[in-house]
């Protein structure tokens, strides 16, 4: 069985790497690969993210389909015909399941966006496998499959034939268009999207979508846009229900008002009450709980002919607060958490893992990093952040492990100032230059580049007279402030005064997005896959939030950031996995030795789960630039043993 | 002045009051920079989401009145009170705010008099008990509780309660008025005895501050009554020792406590909403912590006014119920 395991392994493997990498190709759907169910899968490989199982493809010609005893009596046509004409197999992450039961969550508070519940399965035109490698494969998924043009500025998606919303209404093109047309183009609909990233493209408008015919659509963009496959796997809606929706928007009934339809679009009102993912909104209170039932009409089935999900219901209750979610998972009373708790409850799951069998899994997770403005209106200080020593010495200066032993409980990765150590483009050789802690070097380095103290006040200046004092904006944080409090201590021995400038969070963003700062704090995002998100490396583009260099066009830091630049672009643009992989480097090591921005580690973050719930990978990738807030786990193919 | 006469007064003057206090409400809620639409966009942004753009927040503005000028938010919000409608709650997912007080409110009153019930209950006669058994053990011991009442904050108390709940008696009592099987249902008898079952907690949390110091209080009275004429008249008479306490020392003794109720309604509702936030439970104190996060400001006015609003009223019933149980004050009335 081993052997066989091994060798389908294998096989799966070749197929995955064959949707690597992009240019004009087709995603074809092979239909030969025999469907072997590794139900028997030891549960220890769990242990290990499994880029070698792909989703797709399978033959399911001669499957046979079951449902949940669930729905046997609501008198709803056969299995088969709620399938669309190819289903989609998915193999189980560690063995296939069992229906029933009731997936309880809990939230701190129900964000006013989309984030949840579709995070929960967010169903794009494709799927990355998952847990996630950040570099694919891209497998089919409401697109069985697509096309690109030359310059990657046109993508023809053939919808899944017989794919059905969960009302059993059939999901055509035009529901394609409703969404991208009617409500993400439209101005009418304003929406504070979570992932808006996802749907725009760099300028700030939509892409042209338009309807060939009712299984084929086409997105045209003014920008080469080959890496829409792994926004368009991730994104929280491709579509949305024109036969349910559209009663409520002007464009579809004279009758309607952009009023109502604002209301009736958001995802705690109707737009999750018909859907394509694999559970349904029932009833929502923004301040009590959710409640989801499974989609009768779900396309993925598990390699035995199961039509997934496996879990019958799913409930999400109000905490109030991320410390009663943290204690839910302690006491049982919540199934999982992957969103809410995080390495301040890490003591609490790990009594729990000793008392009850609580089960912990980790992921790096973004930390702090500090932004130098480049372009801060004081020219003074503009003087002191462009100096690459005095970046580099403050970077020596901090004491990252005293940091991590102290508030992180040993659980986070020292980072520098370029990509994260998850990410495909990382290279131990500079990934981590400039976070060994060495005050004697700092001041050694500062001593060499002449910048000394002149006046005897402890704090140096630069051989043009600008003192080393930078106002350090920051926002309330449990780990922040701590954080920062013992940073400037230690980088004040260094002779560089930072000076701690704690802000109402509103106000530091705005600061943050004007450029209105000397030194600000953000998280450390976009670093697994920095070309999903090049405005937060180009932060002169549209669309930039940390704007730490908005003059970075006509008054760069340095010749390395044009350097930079244009290959940040260029990746971004690439046409092959190899091209950027190779770009991707280049990149990250002129930002690690140019450290324009610092980062003081990555958290290993724990997240937790009851030992009945089967089927949850112990590792797994948090790709922000993606859109994944939650784990990237596919709660689809997660059982709960009944109790 | 009769006692309807000085209770109509009383009424009419507390208008103009409440009117201040949904202005100075509006006006505090309005006091952090940015607005909504800039708490949400950067709710978002500071978690890893996109930025919204400018056009989009100007939308949103547009869609709530927030860029309209501070008096005409503050009569689009006021406007509605005499139908009921109190606004939306812009960060519940677009709810009427009368919707959730609603919901909430009863639980939050009931909450709350329950908890100073439970004070008043325990304290009185312990005080009583205290003052005439002075400098026994028993009285240095129940000060000795009722200081450690007094000095631990009622959340802290909440926090105390689940730790102990979790960690010694292997509970999962974690808050909330209801079992999870109860929460967004329509009352039942069995939702009903599952509320009961989860009352003593917030109960204890948030009565204990006050149930240490009433009887602080309590004790001081009484102890100062008991010396005087009329309890020698009363025991001269060869009434009983109990007698002479309960019917006469202790109804005078409580017309302090009595008048101060009007000081406890404030005390309780701050200790109730922070125990609230502590134990999650389905009151307003978690949805005005939220709502302030999130500069959601008909929810947090609308909150504020209503806190303000209980604790008029509770004024009002406090000097009525003194005028009722001191004859004094009913003819000073006169």
């Amino acid at each position: 069985m081993k052997k066989t395991l091994i060798l389908f392994i294998a096989v799966m493997l070749v197929v995955s790497l064959s949707f690597i990498g992009f240019g004009c190709r087709t995603a074809e759907t092979p239909a030969e690969t025999p469907a072997e169910a590794p139900a028997e899968a030891p549960a220890e490989d769990s242990d290990e993210a499994p880029a070698e199982a792909p989703a797709e493809p399978v033959d399911t010609g001669d499957m046979t389909f079951s449902q949940s005893p669930m729905l046997d009596g609501m008198g709803l046509p056969p299995v088969e015909e709620r399938l669309p004409d190819n289903p989609k197999v998915i193999t189980p992450v560690e063995s296939v399941g069992v229906y029933g039961g009731t997936f309880v969550r809990s939230v701190a508070f129900f964000p006013p966006d989309e984030r949840i519940p579709t995070t929960l399965a967010p169903e794009g035109f494709f799927e990355i496998n998952k847990p996630m490698p950040a570099d694919g494969p891209i497998t089919p998924n409401v697109a069985e499959t697509w096309e690109w043009n030359a310059d990657g500025t046109e993508l023809l998606i053939n919808l899944r034939k017989g794919l059905k919303w969960s009302d059993g209404e059939p999901f055509t093109a035009d529901d394609v268009l409703f969404f991208w047309n009617d409500v993400v183009a439209d101005p009418e609909v304003p929406i504070i999207w979570y992932y808006g990233s996802m749907f725009y493209q760099s300028d700030g408008t939509a892409p042209v979508v338009t309807k060939i015919d009712d299984n084929t659509v086409k997105f045209e963009y003014n920008e080469s846009s080959f890496l829409n496959e792994y926004r368009y796997s991730m994104v929280a809606f491709i579509a949305l229900p024109l036969h349910f929706l559209g009663q409520y928007h002007p464009a579809h009934n004279p009758d309607a008002d952009y009023t109502t339809f604002n209301q009736k679009v958001l995802t705690f009102e109707e737009a999750y009450k018909v859907t394509i993912s694999p559970w349904y909104l029932t009833s929502f209170s923004a301040d009590e709980k959710m409640v989801l039932e499974r989609n009768p009409y779900y396309f993925k089935v598990d390699t035995a002919g199961q039509q997934l999900p496996y879990m019958d219901y799913s409930e999400w209750f109000v905490a109030g607060d991320r410390p009663s979610v943290a204690l839910g998972l302690m006491t049982g009373e919540i199934d999982a958490d992957t969103m809410w708790t995080g390495l301040p409850h890490y003591p609490m799951m790990v009594e729990a893992r000793d008392t009850r069998g609580l089960i912990i899994g980790q992921y790096l997770a973004p930390g702090m990093q500090i932004l130098f403005n480049m372009d801060a209106p004081d020219p003074a200080v503009r003087a002191v952040v462009r100096d690459v020593t005095v970046r580099r010495a403050i970077s020596m200066a901090i004491d990252r492990n005293s940091i991590n032993r102290a508030l992180l409980f040993d659980q986070a990765e020292n980072t520098g100032g370029g990509w994260s150590p998850d990410s495909i483009y990382f290279e131990d050789s500079w990934g981590k230059l400039y976070t060994e802690f060495d005050l004697p070097a700092a001041r050694a380095m500062l001593d060499e580049a002449g910048i000394v103290d002149t006046d005897g006040d402890k704090i140096r200046e630069l051989p043009t007279g600008e003192k080393l004092e930078i106002i350090w904006d920051l926002y309330e944080h449990d780990l922040y402030t701590p954080m920062a409090e013992m940073i400037a201590a230690t980088v004040r021995q260094a002779g560089i005064n930072l000076v701690i400038n704690q802000q109402h969070q509103t106000l530091h963003t705005d600061n943050l997005r004007a450029g209105t700062y000397q030194m600000s704090t953000y998280d450390f995002y976009y670093a697994v896959e920095p070309f999903l998100e090049i405005a937060a490396w180009v932060p002169y583009m549209a669309g930039s939030l940390t704007a730490w260099h908005t003059n970075g066009d006509v008054d760069p830091v340095s010749p390395e950031f044009e350097e930079f630049v244009d290959l940040i672009v260029a990746g971004s643009t690439a046409q092959t996995a190899e091209e950027r992989m190779v770009i991707g480097r280049a990149a990250g090591q002129i930002a690690a030795e140019q450290v324009w921005l610092l980062h003081i580690g990555l958290q290993d973050r724990p997240y937790a789960f009851q030992p009945w719930m089967k089927n949850i990978p112990l590792r797994a990738i948090r790709v922000q630039e993606l859109g994944v807030q939650e784990m990237p786990f596919a709660w689809y193919q997660v059982w709960k043993e009944q109790q | 002045m009769g006692l309807f006469t000085y209770m109509v007064k009383r009424v009419l003057l507390s208008i103009p009051i409440i009117i201040l206090i949904t202005i100075l409400c509006f006006v505090i809620i309005q006091l952090p920079p940015g607005d909504y639409a800039t708490a949400y966009a950067s709710l978002i942004a500071t978690s890893g989401g996109a930025m919204a753009s400018e056009t989009t927040l100007d939308q949103i503005r547009v869609r709530y009145g927030l860029d309209q000028p501070i008096y005409v938010q503050y009569w689009r919000w006021v406007k509605g009170f005499p139908t009921g409608d109190f606004g939306i709650a812009m960060s519940i997912g677009n709810k009427p705010v009368a919707d959730l007080l609603r919901e909430r409110l009863p639980l939050t009153i009931f909450l709350n008099v329950l908890a100073l019930l439970f004070a008043l209950s325990i304290a009185l006669p312990i005080g009583l008990y205290s003052a005439t058994h002075k400098y026994k053990f028993m009285d240095y011991f129940l000060t000795f509780i009722a200081f450690i009442g007094i000095s631990v904050p009622g959340f802290i108390i909440a926090v105390l309660i689940i730790a102990i709940s979790i960690f010694y008696i292997d509970s999962s009592y974690i808050g909330s008025l209801f079992s999870q099987q109860f929460i967004g249902q329509p009352w039942t008898w069995a939702r009903f005895v599952d509320f009961l079952g989860h009352l003593p907690p917030p109960i204890i949390a948030i009565g204990i501050a006050q149930t240490s110091n009433t009887m602080r209080i309590m004790r001081a009275n009484t102890l100062d009554v008991l010396g005087m004429p009329f309890i020698q008249t009363a025991r001269a008479k060869g009434l009983t020792e109990s007698r002479v306490q309960w019917k006469h020392a202790a109804r005078i003794s409580i017309n302090p406590i009595i008048s101060r109720i009007g000081v406890y309604l404030p005390e309780i509702i701050a200790t109730e909403m922070l125990v609230s936030i502590v134990l999650n439970l389905q009151t307003i104190g978690p949805l005005f912590y939220q709502a302030l996060i999130t500069q959601d400001m008909y929810l947090a006015g609308s909150i504020l006014l209503v806190i303000a609003v209980i604790l008029v009223i509770g004024n009002l019933i406090a000097d009525a119920v003194l005028a009722w149980s001191d004859p004094r004050i009913r003819l000073e009335l006169r």
